[in-house]
C-alpha cells in the first residue's frame, strides 16, 4: 500500500520515463598486477578492450547489464619478461530511482550489482605453470552519482559508478600447480572445471573497489556518446595473494532501442 | 557549488585512479635477505619431495641464510642460493639469471655415459639403407629389428608419424626385408625429457588396452604433506588399428634418461612386450614449474610427486629389466653393447 502510495507520487510529479539502449563500446586499458602464484614482481603494461551492454532506464529504476572482454600485455621491468592477459567481465547493475530525488539534478541512486569475472594469465617464459586461470562472482552494494548539465546549449551528464563487493565465491588454481582441484582426475580441464570448488570469502580476505566515471553526450533522436574512465582495485588473499589495479579509457555507443 | 561538483568527482575519480599502487610498489633492488626468504619459502611451501627424501630444509636455510646476507655481489649470492639448492639434489632445480644457470648434474655424471651417438650413427644408421630421420626419430632396420632413437621429448611427434614409422618396419614394399621386423628397440638414453604429452603419444600407440601406469599427486598446500588425492594415469591404444605391434620391445636408457624419458620408460615398463635395457634412468617424477625471485632472477622446482601403479617413486629412477653396460672394448671397436643385447634378446623371444 505504501509503496503503491509512493509510486503514484512519483508518476504525478515526473513524466513516465522508459529508455532502453544497446551498448558498444572500445576502448583501452592498463593493468598492475601482482600475482604471487606466479611471480612476486610487479607486472603492468597496456591492452585493449571491447563491451556491451544494455541499459534500460524508468521512473523507478536504472539497470545496466555489461560485458566486456579485454588483452593487455604486462611485463615487469625487472627482468623484462612478460605475459598475456584476458579478461573476460560481465556486470550487471540496478540502481533505484529515490522519491525524494525527483526534482534534484544532483542524484544519488543506490543499488546492488552482480559481477562475474574471468581471468587468463599466460606467462610466456614459463612451461608446465605458463597459464593461470581465475573466477570471481560478487554480490556488491552499488552507487551511481550523475549530474545532467548542459554545455554550448548541448546536453551532457557526468557520473561514477563504484560497488563493493561484499560476498565473493572464488576459485584459483592448486597451490602449485596452474591444475584445478575440479579437475584432477580429467584428461583436459573442462569449462566448468573452473567454477567448481572454490570458496566464498568476504571483506577479510577479498577487497575490491571501482570506480568508473563518465561522461555522457545526448543526441536529440535519443542516442549518446559516452566516455568512461573505469578504475579498479582488487586483493585477494589466498595461498597465493593476488593483487590487481586497472584502469581503461572508453568511448561507447548508446543506440536507443 | 556546481564547480565544487565537478571538480570534487574528477579529483576524487582521479585519487582512486592510481591509490592502487601504494599496495603494489616494486622493490627495484631488493636485500639478499629478501631474495634468499623468498626462494627458502616458496621452495619449503612448494616442492613437493622433501618427505620422500629426508631432507632437512630448515638445516639449509640455517646454513646458507647468513651467507646470502654476506654475500656481496650478485655473482657470491648465485652462489650461495644454487649452492642450497643442490641440497634437494633434484635435476628438475634449477636458478637461472642472466650470469649463469645452475643445476644438480650428479644424477648422471657420477655414472657411466653409456652412450656414444658417434658410434650408432657411423655404424649403426649411416650404413643401413632403411635409415631416415622422420620428424625427431632417427629409424632404421638392422639385422630385421626396428630400430628409433628420439634425443628429446621436446621435439613433437605425432600418432601419425608413429603409424608410418611402424608402416614402414611391418611393410616389406617400403624397407628392405622380405617381410616384418622381428621387434623394436626405442633407444632414449641422452634423452632428458620435454614435454610429457610426447611421452604418451608414443606409450598410446605401443599399448593395448587401456592400463593404469601411475597415480600423480598436486602439491596443493604448505605443508610438506598437503598434496592432493592421486589423478590416475593410463595409456590406451591410439593410431591405425591395421598396425598395432605387439611383438617385442626394447627401451634401451642411461643415466641422463631424465623427466619425461623417466616417465615414458616408467609407463612402457607396464605393457607386456616391453623389455627395459641399459642403466636405471636419471630419474625426474615430479613435473617441474617456475617462478621469479624479487630480484628477477628465475627458478625451477619439482611441485608433483608420480608413483607408478607397483607403488615405486619414479623421482629415484626406473630400473633395466636388464642391466648392460656400454663395454669400452665395444666402444672402442664401433660396436654398442647395449644395441647388440637388445637385437640378441629380440631375436631370442
Amino acid at each position: 500500500m505504501a509503496s503503491s502510495s509512493l509510486f503514484a507520487q512519483v508518476e504525478e510529479t515526473v513524466p513516465p520515463l522508459r529508455n532502453t539502449h544497446f551498448i558498444t563500446g572500445l576502448g583501452g586499458s592498463y593493468v598492475n598486477i601482482i600475482d604471487q602464484g606466479i611471480s612476486p614482481l610487479l607486472y603492468k603494461g597496456i591492452g585493449g578492450g571491447v563491451v556491451l551492454g544494455h541499459l534500460h532506464e524508468t521512473s523507478r529504476s536504472i539497470a545496466q547489464s555489461t560485458a566486456r572482454f579485454d588483452f593487455n600485455n604486462p611485463n615487469n621491468s625487472i627482468n623484462g619478461t612478460d605475459m598475456y592477459t584476458f579478461r573476460l567481465e560481465g556486470l550487471y547493475q540496478h540502481f533505484f530511482q529515490l522519491k525524494n530525488q525527483s526534482g534534484k539534478k544532483l542524484k544519488i541512486l543506490p543499488g546492488i550489482s552482480g559481477l562475474g569475472r574471468w581471468v587468463l594469465r599466460d606467462k610466456l617464459s614459463y612451461t608446465n605453470n605458463k597459464q593461470h586461470v581465475e573466477t570471481r562472482f560478487s554480490l556488491a552494494p552499488a552507487l551511481l552519482i550523475k549530474r545532467p548539465f548542459q554545455l554550448w546549449k548541448r546536453d551532457f551528464e557526468i557520473g561514477m559508478f563504484s560497488q563493493l563487493p561484499l560476498v565473493t565465491y572464488a576459485t584459483r588454481p592448486l597451490f602449485a600447480s596452474t591444475r584445478f582441484p575440479a579437475s584432477v582426475n580429467q584428461d583436459e580441464i573442462k569449462f566448468f572445471d573452473y567454477l567448481k570448488k572454490g570458496e566464498v570469502v568476504s571483506l577479510g580476505s577479498y577487497f575490491r573497489l571501482s570506480a568508473q566515471t563518465y561522461l555522457l553526450y545526448s543526441f536529440k533522436n535519443g542516442n549518446a556518446l559516452r566516455l568512461d574512465y573505469f578504475w579498479m582495485f582488487e586483493s585477494y588473499n589466498a595461498l597465493n595473494p593476488i593483487r590487481t589495479g586497472e584502469h581503461g579509457l572508453m568511448i561507447s555507443t548508446f543506440l536507443k532501442l | 557549488m556546481k564547480k565544487v561538483f565537478y571538480i570534487g568527482l574528477l579529483i576524487s575519480s582521479f585519487s582512486f585512479s592510481s591509490c592502487e599502487r601504494i599496495f603494489m610498489s616494486e622493490e627495484p633492488e631488493p636485500s639478499n635477505l629478501e631474495v634468499f626468504d623468498h626462494l627458502w619459502n616458496t621452495i619449503d611451501e612448494k616442492y613437493s619431495f622433501f618427505i620422500d627424501k629426508d631432507i632437512d630444509w630448515e638445516k639449509a636455510r640455517t646454513d646458507y641464510r647468513s651467507k646470502a646476507k654476506s654475500a656481496r655481489n650478485s655473482i657470491e649470492l648465485f652462489n650461495v642460493l644454487a649452492e642450497m639448492l643442490f641440497v634437494l639434489e633434484d635435476g628438475h632445480v634449477n636458478l637461472s639469471a642472466g650470469i649463469d644457470l645452475s643445476r644438480n648434474w650428479e644424477w648422471y655424471l657420477d655414472y657411466n655415459s653409456n652412450f656414444d651417438f658417434d658410434i650408432i650413427e657411423r655404424n649403426y644408421l649411416v650404413p643401413s639403407e632403411d635409415y631416415q630421420i622422420s620428424g625427431p626419430i632417427h629409424n632404421t632396420i638392422i639385422d630385421s629389428v626396428g630400430y628409433m632413437y628420439y634425443e628429446s621429448f621436446s621435439s613433437s611427434v605425432s600418432t601419425s608419424l608413429l603409424d608410418y614409422i611402424l608402416l614402414k618396419f611391418l611393410r616389406q614394399e617400403i624397407n628392405s626385408l622380405e617381410g616384418p621386423v622381428g621387434g623394436i628397440i626405442i633407444d632414449i638414453r641422452n634423452n632428458g625429457g620435454g614435454s610429457i604429452s610426447n611421452a604418451f603419444t608414443i606409450a598410446n600407440r605401443f599399448a593395448d588396452e587401456k592400463t593404469k601406469v601411475a597415480d600423480w599427486y598436486y602439491k596443493n598446500g604448505p605443508a610438506h604433506d598437503n598434496f592432493t588425492g592421486p589423478e590416475e594415469k593410463f595409456i590406451e591404444f591410439e593410431g591405425d588399428e591395421d598396425y598395432i605391434f605387439t611383438k617385442p620391445i626394447v627401451i634401451l636408457t642411461n643415466r641422463s634418461s631424465y623427466s619425461s624419458a623417466n616417465f615414458f620408460a616408467s609407463m612402457m615398463s607396464f605393457l607386456p612386450n616391453v623389455t627395459i635395457m641399459g642403466d636405471q634412468t636419471g630419474g625426474g617424477g615430479g613435473l617441474p614449474v617456475n617462478n621469479e625471485l624479487p630480484n628477477g632472477w628465475r627458478f625451477r622446482f619439482s611441485a608433483t610427486r608420480t608413483i607408478d601403479a607397483r607403488g615405486h617413486n619414479i623421482e629415484f629412477g626406473v630400473k633395466p629389466d636388464i642391466t648392460v653396460e656400454l663395454n669400452p672394448l665395444d666402444k672402442a671397436n664401433g660396436v654398442d653393447t647395449i644395441i647388440e643385447a637388445a637385437l640378441t634378446h629380440i631375436k631370442g623371444e
